[in-house]
This record gives C-alpha cells, structure tokens and sequence, in this order.
C-alpha cells in the first residue's frame, strides 16, 4: 500500500454525473483527501 | 462517509479537496451520492479498480478494495494514511487534523 512520504500516483476516474477527474489537476494549488469506500458490502 | 461530508466545509477552509472513490459502477455511485447528499465527487473505480490497485488498497483475497483514505499535499505526496476499517468517522477526523497541520491552522 502506498505510504506516508511516498508520491501519490495519478490517475483519472469519472464521477456519477460521467465528468472526468485527474489527481494532478489540484497539484500546486489544493490538497486531496482520497477516500476508498466500498459502498455495496457496507451502506457506506 | 458522511464524516467527511460533515466536516466538508471545514476541509474548504484548509484549502482541500475532498475525493470519493468506490469500486461500484459509476451510475449507482452517482445515485448513492445523491441519496445520502454527497456534494464531493465520488469517483467510480469501477470496473478494473486501477485506482485501488495503484494505491494497494484493493485486497486480493476477498475481492473487494479496503477502507482507506489517503492525504496528499500540493507538491502530491501522501502526508497521511488511514487504514481503519470500522469507523469511517476518524478518517475525516484524522484527515482534517493531518490538512489544518499542513495549512499551519492546527
């Protein structure tokens, strides 16, 4: 699992509306929380 | 999840976005979202998990990705990492903690 003080790989996933998302996008200007949910086995 | 969106604004204030991602089809994502009042972007990883697989959350074992979160800071590096799998609460806890720490408004 990547770890504390290692580089974040890039990615691009849609949302639910179908718009496209890059983690790289929000580089120099915001930091990113990424939460991994597993929405069909919890409820949320 | 809703811990995060409850605290969303607060994750405003310290100059973060806050990104769900599900391994569920982007549609029932969306629909999810909606109906629990999800105003950040919930991602769907859906069908190939590449995103859980690149961040080693996606446990080959039982077929299905870990409750994770990650904080990356603007340079994209992981500053901090949550791995506990029963209270989704203290991942918005914790993650608000490690962005105002970072924002230097702790």
């Amino acid at each position: 699992m990547v770890d504390v003080g290692q580089p974040a790989p890039d990615f691009t996933l849609k949302d639910g509306d179908g718009n496209e998302v890059t983690l790289s996008s929000f580089r120099g200007t915001k930091n990113v929380v990424l939460a991994f949910y597993v929405l069909a086995f919890t409820g949320g | 999840m809703t811990g995060f969106q409850n605290a969303l604004r607060e994750f405003q204030e310290a100059n973060t976005q806050v990104l769900g991602i599900s391994i569920d089809t982007s549609p029932s994502a969306g629909a999810f979202a909606k109906s629990v009042g999800l105003t950040f972007p919930l991602l769907s990883d859906w069908p190939h998990y590449e995103v859980a697989h690149l961040y080693g959350t996606y446990r080959e074992d039982r077929g299905f990705s870990r409750r994770v979160s990650f904080v990356i800071d603007k340079a994209g590096i992981v500053r901090g990492r949550n791995t506990e799998e029963r209270n989704m609460d203290l991942h918005a806890q914790e993650s608000l903690r490690v962005v105002k720490e970072l924002e230097g408004k702790s």
